[in-house]
């Protein structure tokens, strides 16, 4: 390889690296903090088993908006379940799904697409994993950010440091920031309001729950 | 039911049908799915007013009311509110038609349909098994369950292909008393 390639390979390594916990996250005031010893990241929010959330859902899609139910239950330790009715309670979509697989119980024709369904699969994973190895920690003075690798890119988790609550998840490719999701209006240790929003594409799920919308 | 039974119950219906002017009342929907131990509930009231001018208002747990009139669908999320036009809607202004035609009975004349009746104490029950694919897509039957003292809607259960089902209870049914236009506005 002649030396130029190698400096503007060189040149793109040091970008790629910095890219990503950069100017991508608009992680500067923040300092990196060491791993003493192995961490999890954790989400709360949809960890227990046999616990049923059901929200007010919003999906907004290049101008088109849907209104109906956003229902998810955690079948057990590996295997959860979330469905889309519509406002007159129909199925529209009802997926079962782990960290790896998936499942399309059911789906309307509209819905029943391959880049739509895996979308909806990537984000309600993003949305609802509950532990991630942590693979580096960052913090400022008022948020704590784990950094955890998913094989294809990366998933931040944002803390509030003065409630300690989960506030946001940034998932990434090695260099592009692509979801994040919101969590926010808490009620007791939940969030009320959970809002999902694409980078690349023109589509934002808003979650509203109710204090008593948790039916099982 | 005896086949002059069915004739006489299609007779009243229909005539009903005919003379409906307005319908309104309140509804209580409760969707049941098999992997959840209880059902979804949502309830409200709704407006009609013939031939095809219909709210659903949701008061509870979420306030939201869903129009449709004049080739638009108006919809009103806590607030968030949005037009849309029916045919860039379909699916909705299917589910709305089923919902409408089975409360004024217009789905026992329908062809989409292969209808069976019976009854119980209190109740005239039928079972509509749908014939058109885009409808069989969604529901693989439809029962409509009228009440036996004035032939009123009592009940109408949506089930889907997996065997779950969404049930509408209808009460304090008011028929052709004036509803005012701005009922239809958000």
């Amino acid at each position: 390889m002649r030396p130029s390639k190698i400096r503007f390979l060189g040149f793109s390594l040091v970008l790629l690296v910095f890219g990503a916990c950069g100017s991508l996250l608009n992680l500067e005031d923040f300092h990196r903090v060491p791993i003493q010893k192995e961490t999890f990241a954790l989400n709360p929010y949809f960890s227990e088993t046999g616990e049923t959330h059901v929200y007010n859902a919003e999906i907004s899609v290049y101008g088109k908006n849907f209104s109906g139910t956003f229902v998810h239950k955690k079948m057990n330790d590996t295997l959860q379940r979330a469905a889309f009715l519509s406002g007159f309670g129909n199925t529209l979509l009802d997926l079962s799904f782990n960290k790896d697989y998936f499942k399309l119980n059911y789906g309307i024709k509209e819905i029943d697409k391959k880049y739509i369904v895996t979308t909806l699969v990537e984000d309600f994973r993003l949305m609802t994993i509950p532990v991630r190895k942590v693979a580096e920690i960052y913090e400022n003075p008022t948020k704590k950010v784990l950094k955890t690798a998913t094989g294809k890119g990366f998933v931040y988790y944002f803390f509030d440091k003065k409630t300690q609550r989960l506030v946001k998840l940034v998932k990434t490719s090695a260099r592009k920031k692509k979801v994040s999701v919101y969590f926010s209006n808490f009620n007791g240790e939940r969030p009320r309001t959970i809002k999902i929003a694409h980078h690349g594409l023109k589509l934002t799920i808003s979650l509203n729950a109710k204090p008593k919308a948790y039916v099982d | 039911m005896l086949p002059e039974e069915i004739a006489h119950f299609k007779t009243e219906i229909a005539q009903r049908t005919t003379n409906l002017k307005t319908l309104s009342g309140e509804f209580l929907q409760k969707k049941h799915m098999a992997f959840l131990q209880n059902d979804i509930e949502s309830s409200g009231r709704f407006y009609f007013v013939a031939p095809d001018k219909i709210k659903w208002a949701y008061a509870n747990p979420y306030r939201y009311s869903v129009i449709f009139k004049n080739g638009k669908i108006f919809i009103d999320n806590e607030g968030e509110k949005n037009t849309i036009d029916i045919g860039k809607n379909k699916l909705l202004d299917k589910l709305n038609k089923l919902i409408v035609n089975s409360i004024n009975g217009k789905m026992l004349e329908s062809n989409d349909f292969k209808i069976m009746y019976h009854q119980n104490a209190d109740y005239f029950i039928a079972n509509l098994l749908p014939t058109d694919p885009v409808v069989l897509k969604l529901f693989k039957e439809i029962v409509l369950t009228f009440d036996k003292t004035d032939y009123k809607i009592h009940r109408v259960k949506l089930v889907e292909p997996s065997d779950d089902y969404t049930q509408i209870y209808f009460t304090k049914l008011k028929t052709n008393a004036p509803i005012e236009d701005s009922v239809f506005r958000l």
